[in-house]
């Protein structure tokens, strides 16, 4: 008995191995296509950082207030200049 | 042998748990990475959001200060047109304003000059009333002047001729007694044809008016009655009266003439 337990234990075991030997082979071929993605991701990550600042450097809001002061300003030379006209 | 295969399996065994832990290490970080990767995204498109609405909000202020400053010119150009056709209005009402004082003027330059004329015109009538009254008045004392002179001549000649008369009538009372002789005869003829050529000249002057004539004529009688009366002191007392009778028709003529 012990030694056909022996025998079905050594091939199980046996098994156990091999599966764990190719098990390891895909693990570390995952791995390293995990690898791969995560270095594209945060190139692609970087990239997009990069866009972002540049897209923020771009936005000038300190254009936006020059526009709305000279409107302001502007709306107040019309007003004058129409009441300047009625009195005409 | 079995030691040996089952120490690979332990091994085995061992090395697939760890494996599996750092696998989950590696799942971790892949899941951090794609997170990461997802939140980048995410805030890259917030951004692009956020700079596209920038981008038409700056837009659309450029495009409104575009307009106001497109309403400030015409506003400006309102105002010049406005301010030059005010001017142009103030110029004209005082342009007509000028012309209607320069009109008043005229017209009451010209109600002056009427007036004046018209005062003018009253004084020319006044003084040509005056005159006319005045050259009437001196007519009148002209005519009285001479109607008083033409009585004196009138009656100076009238007294002219009256002396004539009394003269021939003198002298046809001179005596008859002594008739003249031949030459006497024809003198005395002579005498009166003279006589009453004189007396007629005389009557025709007297009816022309012509006081000159009749003074010529009535002297030539004169010396024509003293040239009978020459005669007649020795001549014809028919002839002296007959001359004394042309006397006094010129008397009547005379006065005829008043």
């Amino acid at each position: 008995m012990n030694k056909y337990i022996n025998i079905g234990l050594n091939i199980s075991l046996s098994i156990v191995i091999i599966a764990a030997i190719l098990g390891g082979r895909h693990y570390y071929s995952v791995k390293l296509d995990t690898e791969i993605s995560i270095e594209n991701m945060q190139r692609e990550i970087e990239g997009i950082r990069k866009e972002i600042s540049s897209i923020k450097a771009k936005i000038n809001t300190s254009g936006i207030r020059q526009l709305n002061s000279e409107k302001s300003r502007l709306g107040k030379q019309q007003e004058q200049l129409k009441a300047e006209l009625d009195r005409i | 042998m079995d030691t040996l295969i089952r120490t690979l399996a332990v091994l085995t065994l061992l090395w697939g748990g760890w494996m599996y832990l750092k696998s989950s290490d590696a799942d971790a970080e892949l899941r951090r990475i794609r997170n990461e990767l997802k939140l980048a995204k995410q805030e890259l498109s917030n951004t692009q959001a956020t700079y596209e609405a920038e981008d038409k909000k700056r837009e659309t202020l450029a495009g409104e200060v575009n307009a106001l400053k497109e309403g400030i010119q015409q506003l400006r150009k309102a105002i010049t047109a406005k301010k030059e056709e005010k001017r142009q209005r103030i110029a004209q009402e005082r342009q007509e304003r000028l012309e209607e004082e320069r009109e008043a003027q005229i017209e009451e330059e010209e109600k002056r000059r009427e007036t004046e004329m018209a005062l003018l015109e009253r004084e020319k009538r006044l003084e040509r009333e005056e005159k006319e009254r005045e050259e009437a008045e001196q007519a009148e004392r002209d005519a009285e002047y001479n109607k008083r002179i033409r009585d004196y001549e009138i009656s100076r000649l009238q007294s002219k001729i009256e002396s004539r008369i009394q003269a021939l009538e003198r002298y046809s009372t001179c005596s008859a007694s002594a008739p003249p002789d031949k030459a006497g005869f024809r003198k005395v003829e002579i005498l009166r044809m003279n006589w009453t050529s004189h007396a007629q000249a005389g009557i025709k002057a007297v009816k022309e008016g012509d006081r000159e004539r009749f003074e010529q004529f009535a002297k030539k009688l004169l010396t024509t009655a003293k040239a009978i009366d020459y005669i007649c002191n020795g001549g014809y007392v028919r002839d002296a009266m007959r001359f004394a009778g042309d006397g006094r028709e010129i008397l009547k003529l005379k006065e005829q003439l008043k």
